[in-house]
């Protein structure tokens, strides 16, 4: 196959799942169709989908980690020396992931297809090759393809077989094309790398505590080597400098003295500028100064060195208390700034910027940041993790190495060269299995930065297409839940666009946890260098050369890189429109954003990954740049959505940028302030919420209820479906598409792989078992397949091979006198295996495994020749469920150490019963409270009777206004033989829609008259009748139904055991008991605590008051005062545990009557 | 009040940010016209002698007003110029006018302080260059390292480290017997613990401290030698120097965006 694959071409047009829109016929517009802008230019839609995908930002995040990231962590840490040997070194030259030198980049080594890992629980996973050269003795050695472990490729990745391959060619890979890939399969699960939302790294953050009295500006610096906070605080009045490492407050003009700005002027230069009233704000912390006698800069050097608390690290040399305080100026405070020689210039101006905002916010307490701005926040994505934990682990194998080669040069005479690559090879697992527990165990430990972090994977819930989307759209945030502030769960105005308004969980993660809105991108990292050399060049002045009166005075600008002021420009204006002029052209990468803050006399350029963006259509001299022309050229294929960019027609924009702009909504709002306008209004919702038919009538609760819903509904998973062994896999027989769809629907192929059937309902009250929601269903429609679905559940057993050479072995069925198999094995083959399509019973057995008796015999100390017989015993596999199941799949395969793996998946069909969980696409979840025979329900004129009936109760108090619409254009798409659209702030005009009802003859409100199934006669009142999309959820009687007379108890307490798993028995709790006590019925209660639980009969002495046996007293040594008695277990349990603590509870008995 | 007082050149009418999109493109457009297109004449540095090359410094004085140099017409040209080449590290020092605003008392318990000590690192530069319009030609010499000098106030850690001397003199002085006996142990230095090396800032820092001084001659701009410096920089009024841009418009704006 890999001779038929196509090179690194992005434009495979044949099969392309987003190419047929773009084709010239498409939903029924042809090329020669007139092309209006303002309605068509959402065709940028699916074409800017097309290059990017649905889960591009894990993709882009994990390539540019393959391409980029992972050659700078090499050039990081790139020699090895030796601390015996002076002469040798070890250096990395390059290194790559799936190829080796030989073969041209770009190819890659053939690796186990992903859903062989699945199946087989192995790892899809890439080799890592380094390129070395070290030394042997005098020579040189350059090695090359030296593999150090593999590293797991994110599927669909630049790194992953299915990249770039043909619909046809994912089929024979047994992969479903529609599968968005992005996730990691870490053995035989698939894992996700959730989104974790940060606030941003390197950047001032100001905030104040009014009650306090506090303003504090913080800055986490975050370098490969270091994470560290740095703090300018006031305090009374004044400021001081707070870092982890000093173990107290430095007052600021100490700490910009040892910064090495000298003069009093200076410093208030730099702080205040010209302001009278900034000055008057920090003229009192000179004083401070000059109250510790700290004038010079050794003097603050000093003083902060004698204030640092010292970590002395191994061998480290002791330091003066100046070259303490050096050290802590140059390299712990505000880390991300390291000086290495001389020139603290560049620091200096970043803490006196510090302290300026801090000024400034003790002035004017609005000039604060604020923590919940999209534009503070950083996304961490995949493969800056997976960066992290490779960097920790590459760090952790170099020093291994270092010791390994260490120790042996040691040895004084060596018999042999030393040839360093002979003790790299021995501990080359490392890398491998970390990354691979990492993954699956979701703990992230970064040693360098004593980091531990847990449950940053999840396994992709394949439950349902949306749901495994909706997963990788997922941004999980780093605040507690517990936590008792609304501020960062609370809907920001900068989401829009950029998150989705509607897709939160309800509960305790509610705004925690977001999802991307359709068309957000997520930045990668970008080189500084070039930004700060053009930056230069368009006109600002550098700081180095800067007169620090000049950076704060009126007019001036300060340019900030990632945070950093590298200059200033008196023409911020100017500046900003040729960089962005510079950017339109593609001169400057897209991502790069540029913003005026008025407020701070800022402009800020960030180059740094993580940033979310979404592209714009611009928007010059009151005229959108994206023209007919261009919208044809799309729609014929000409154009794609890179050279929309190229062109300089839309343009990415970051939340900071965005800020810096006027956006349209629709073209008809332009004018000539307007900058921007927005490719499709729709698009401020994200994949889940976009299922939503006309969710811009819908209270916006129900719009998040079904967010949640939607992900639990069944449907059609993937292609590959039946291809699929999972723990637990839902599956609809007969899915549609809806008859009201979205855009998003068809770009999101939800309309392939679709969750849930168009019923027709009629709203109404029909038989008293449709309160609460409850829906009334029809008997006919379920035996026509309406809301069935199959559950596939796997079972996995390993045969083992045990030390002393015996293994499990799966043994043949036993029969009966007449040759028949026993009840037990009718399902088994003669292999001992489950067959396909048998039916399991409860007390089955489909896997007839068979244990060595001796598996745990020592081989060792017997004879050679004397090989035991090997015995076995039976230790089937048996089905245990009140409902059979059948076999649907048997796969036996061998694991990574040898041993064989049986997997067998059982099915169950199961049709709709009373209890089982049904949705709309608004919210509106119901159970099923009736079934009823077709021939008792309502029918119309045509003899249409529904599939659901649906009580009205349930539309005043919810406002689902949507649902409505949702069945009328329904009802007008099936009279109409058509489909209609729902899409967000769009779709299907209720005006048309009504029109064609009434051109077929419908009343143009949706609703007919219906007549009584039971009476014939006509209802009094007219129905709101007509189709709309249901969801079948998850959640199934039969997986909940449970009751227990008898049963298994816990054998510490011997109370009955806990849930349904364990047949456990239904608590009576304590509010229950509360409710007995109050009525006083003492000998109920007395039944249900201990009767009917854990009675137990103990001989009690009543001389001593301790519990003895067989009516003897132990303590006592008599049994002339045991007395019999029933106390709960428990009771008696905690006495003896009491016993044990050394504390004796004494039971003292008296008559009752 | 504005604390400073603003230099005569620098009043410049900047407007605060209040420009629209709209100005920018009219400015563009309209306000913008070409009037005056000069010549530009690169004048590299002549070479001090075979195989050596003449660095052009920047010296800044931040604190000082652009008025006022250090020069002979105000009474304080620099008494004496140091330089530390490894470190690339200058130091000034300037005479003070004891005539005025001159504490004697204070400048007793400085050991008799007359001068000031400016210094501070040089930082290479790029793109900077030294423009001259001299008969219709600008000639640019470029640039290739600037420092910004700030008082060092050597005299006050001077004072601090004689006294801390003092003090420990007449700890010592005081118990003179408290020597205590020391257990001495010889240990043998292996090889492999080396000490590892310092880095960064501190490296530089011990560098600079290790370096000696060197004395530099300093020239006033008002004597006859620096004038003929200056002729000698701005010596070529040949036209074979004007630079020419090979560049289209297109080329050079793919060439900003580059390493």
């Amino acid at each position: 196959m890999p001779s038929k694959r196509k090179s690194e071409d992005h434009h495979h047009e044949e099969t392309d799942t987003f190419s047929e829109m773009l084709k010239p016929v498409y939903k029924g517009k042809t090329m020669t169709d007139q092309i209006n802008t303002a309605e068509d230019k959402w065709n940028l839609l699916p074409a800017f989908l097309k290059v990017k995908g649905l889960v591009k930002q894990h993709l882009d995040s994990f390539n540019y980690l393959m391409d980029t990231d992972l050659r700078k962590i090499i050039e990081a840490n790139e020699t090895i020396l030796s601390d015996v040997d002076p002469e040798f070194y070890l250096k990395y030259l390059d290194i790559r992931i799936g190829h080796k030198s030989t073969s041209p980049p770009g190819t890659r080594e053939v690796i186990l297809p992903p859903h062989e890992c699945r199946l087989r629980d192995l790892t899809y996973s890439a080799p890592i090759y380094v390129d070395v050269e070290y030394t042997r003795g005098r020579k040189i050695i350059m090695h090359r393809d030296l593999e150090i472990g593999r590293m797991p490729i994110m599927l669909r990745s630049n790194k992953c077989v299915l990249d770039g391959r043909t619909e046809e060619e994912m089929a024979l890979l047994n992969e479903c094309p529609l599968d968005p890939g992005g996730y990691f399969i870490v053995n035989g699960t698939e894992k996700v790398i959730l989104v974790q939302e940060q606030l941003s790294k390197n950047r001032i953050i100001v905030e104040a505590d009014e009650k306090k009295n506090i303003v504090q500006a913080s800055v986490t610096s975050s370098t490969h080597e270091r994470k560290s906070k740095t703090y300018v605080v006031t305090k009374n009045d004044k400021i001081y400098l707070k870092h982890n490492s000093i173990s107290e407050e430095v007052p600021i003009v100490i700490v910009l003295k040892a910064a090495g700005i000298t003069s009093d002027l200076e410093i208030m230069q730099l702080v205040c500028g010209d302001d009278p009233v900034y000055q008057d704000l920090f003229v009192v912390n000179f004083e401070e100064a000059a109250k510790l006698n700290v004038y010079t800069q050794k003097e603050a050097l000093e003083y902060i060195g004698l204030k640092v608390k010292t970590m002395r690290r191994l061998n480290a040399p002791r330091l003066t208390v100046l070259q303490e305080g050096t050290e802590a100026v140059a390299t712990t405070i505000i880390a991300h700034l390291t000086v290495s020689d001389l020139n603290f210039r560049e620091k200096a101006l970043y803490i006196s910027m510090m302290t300026r905002r801090v000024v400034m916010a003790m002035h004017d307490p609005t000039m604060v940041d604020d923590r919940d701005y999209v534009g503070n926040k950083r996304l961490e994505l995949a493969g800056q993790l997976m960066s992290l934990l490779f960097e920790d682990l590459f760090k952790k194998f170099n020093s291994d190495f270092k010791a390994n080669i260490d120790k042996i040069l040691k040895k004084p005479n060596r018999a042999s060269e030393f040839d360093a690559l002979l003790s790299i090879n021995i501990h080359s697992n490392n890398i491998t299995m970390g990354l691979n527990r990492a993954i699956s165990t979701g703990n992230w430990s970064l040693k360098r930065f004593k980091m531990e972090r847990a449950g940053v994977t999840h396994v992709l819930s394949r439950l349902s297409y949306i749901s495994a989307l909706g997963m990788m759209t997922r941004i999980s945030s780093q605040f507690e839940k517990s936590r008792k502030v609304s501020g960062p769960r609370a809907l920001q105005p900068s989401q829009f666009g950029m998150l989705c308004t509607a897709d939160t969980p309800e509960g305790e993660a509610c705004g925690l946890v977001k999802n991307l809105a359709l068309m957000t991108h997520i930045t990668t990292d970008d080189e500084e260098a070039p930004v700060k050399k053009l930056c230069f060049i368009l006109g600002a002045e550098d700081i180095m050369k800067l007169d620090s009166s000049a950076i704060n005075a009126k007019g001036t600008f300060g340019v900030y890189l990632n945070g950093t002021l590298i200059g200033a420009t008196r023409f911020p204006a100017k500046f900003v429109t040729s960089f962005r002029t510079l950017r339109r052209t593609g001169r400057v990468s897209a991502f790069i954003s540029i913003y005026t803050n008025e407020h701070q006399f800022a402009v800020h350029i960030a180059t740094d990954g993580g940033r979310i963006c979404r592209p714009l259509i611009i928007v010059e001299n009151g005229e959108s740049r994206v023209k007919a022309q261009h919208l044809a050229d799309l729609l014929n294929g000409e154009m794609n959505f890179d050279d929309f960019l190229a062109a300089g027609l839309v343009e990415y924009m970051d939340v900071n940028e965005e800020n810096d702009s006027f956006i349209a909504l629709y073209e008809k709002d332009i004018s000539s302030v307007i900058t921007h306008m927005e490719i499709e209004p729709f698009t401020v919702l994200g994949a889940v919420a976009g299922l939503i038919p006309y969710p811009h009538h819908n209270q916006s609760p129900r719009n998040t209820y079904q967010c949640a819903m939607g992900k639990q509904a069944i449907g059609a998973i993937a292609y590959n479906q039946f291809k699929r062994i999972d723990t637990l896999l839902y599956l609809m027989v007969y899915p549609q598409q809806p008859m009201v769809k979205t855009k998003t629907i068809e770009l999101i192929d939800y309309d392939k792989l679709p969750a849930g059937q168009n019923a027709t309902v009629a709203v109404m009250s029909y038989s008293g078992y449709d309160i609460e929601d409850a829906l009334v269903l029809n008997k006919a429609s379920l035996d026509r397949g309406f809301g069935r679905c199959q559950v596939l559940k796997k079972n996995t057993t390993v045969l083992k091979r045990y030390p002393n050479h015996t293994k499990d072995i799966v043994a043949g069925m036993r029969v009966d006198e007449n040759g028949d198999p026993v009840f037990q094995h009718q399902s088994l083959g003669p292999d001992g295996l489950g067959e396909v399509g048998m039916r399991v019973e409860t007390g089955q057995v489909y896997v007839n495994k068979h244990v060595p008796t001796n598996a745990g015999e020592s081989v060792l100390g017997q004879p050679q020749a004397h090989q035991p017989i090997e015995e076995h015993r039976e230790t089937p596999v048996t089905y245990r469920a009140p409902e059979p199941s059948y076999i649907d799949q048997v796969m036996m395969s061998v694991s990574d150490n040898d041993q064989a793996l049986i997997k067998v998946l059982l099915r169950q069909t199961r049709r709709p019963e009373l209890g089982d969980k049904f949705s709309s696409r608004h919210g509106q979840k119901g159970v099923c409270g009736i079934i009823v025979q077709q021939e008792d329900l309502p029918f119309n004129d045509d003899g249409i009777s529904p599939d659901i009936i649906m009580n009205p109760h349930g539309f005043p108090s919810r406002m689902t206004v949507g649902k409505m619409i949702e069945l009328i254009s329904g009802k007008a798409g099936v009279l109409d033989g058509s489909l209609q659209y729902g899409t967000c702030f769009g779709g299907s005009k209720l005006e048309d829609m009504s029109k064609i009802l009434v051109d077929k003859g419908f009343s143009y409100s949706g609703k007919d008259m219906l007549y009584s199934g039971i009476t014939g006669e006509c209802l009094q009142a007219y129905i709101f009748f007509g189709p709309i999309y249901y969801q079948k959820l998850k959640h199934m009687v039969m997986d909940k139904m449970h009751a227990r007379a008898r049963g298994p108890r816990a054998v510490l307490t011997r109370q009955p055991t806990e849930g349904r798993s364990r047949d456990g028995g239904l608590r009576l709790g304590e509010m229950e008991r509360d409710c007995v006590i109050a009525y006083g019925a003492s000998q109920l209660l007395l039944e249900r605590l201990m009767v009917s639980s854990d009675a137990f009969e103990v001989d009690v002495c009543n001389s001593c008051g301790l519990m003895g046996y067989n009516t003897w007293c132990t303590t006592c040594k008599s049994s002339e005062h045991v007395i019999k008695m029933t106390i709960p277990y428990a009771a008696k349990l905690l006495f003896q545990e009491l016993l044990a603590m050394n504390i004796a509870p004494r039971l003292k008995l008296g008559d009752v009557f | 009040m504005s604390l400073f007082v603003p230099e005569e050149e620098e009043v410049l009418e900047v407007p605060v940010y209040t420009q629209t999109i709209e100005d920018i493109q009219v400015a563009e457009e309209e306000e913008d016209p070409v009037e005056w297109e000069i010549p530009v004449a690169m004048n590299p540095l002549p070479a001090s002698g075979p195989g050596e090359e003449v660095t052009f410094s920047l010296l800044q004085f931040p604190g000082r007003p652009a008025k006022r140099p250090y020069n002979i017409e105000t009474e304080s040209m620099p008494l004496h110029s140091r330089y530390k080449e490894a470190s690339q590290s200058i130091e000034l020092e300037i005479p003070m006018n004891t005539g005025r605003f001159y504490d004697a008392l204070k400048a007793d318990s400085w050991n008799q302080v007359t001068t000031q000590t400016l210094g501070g690192p040089f930082v290479e530069t790029d793109g900077y260059y030294v423009g001259v319009l001299d008969q219709g030609i600008m000639k640019l010499i470029p640039l290739h390292r600037s420092a910004q000098l700030r008082p060092t106030f050597t005299h006050i850690d001077a004072k601090k480290d004689a006294e801390k001397a003092m003090l420990k003199d007449a700890m010592k002085a005081e118990n003179p017997t408290k020597s205590k006996e020391i257990l001495v142990q010889m240990s043998v230095k292996s090889a492999s613990d080396q000490q590892p090396r310092l880095g960064g800032c501190l490296a530089a820092t011990k560098k600079f401290d290790e370096e000696e001084w060197e004395e530099l001659e300093w020239v006033d701009e008002s004597l006859e030698q620096s004038e003929t410096v200056r002729r000698v920089l701005l010596r070529s009024n040949d036209l074979s120097k004007v630079v020419e841009s090979k560049m289209s418009a297109d080329e050079y704006s793919a060439m900003l965006f580059s390493a």
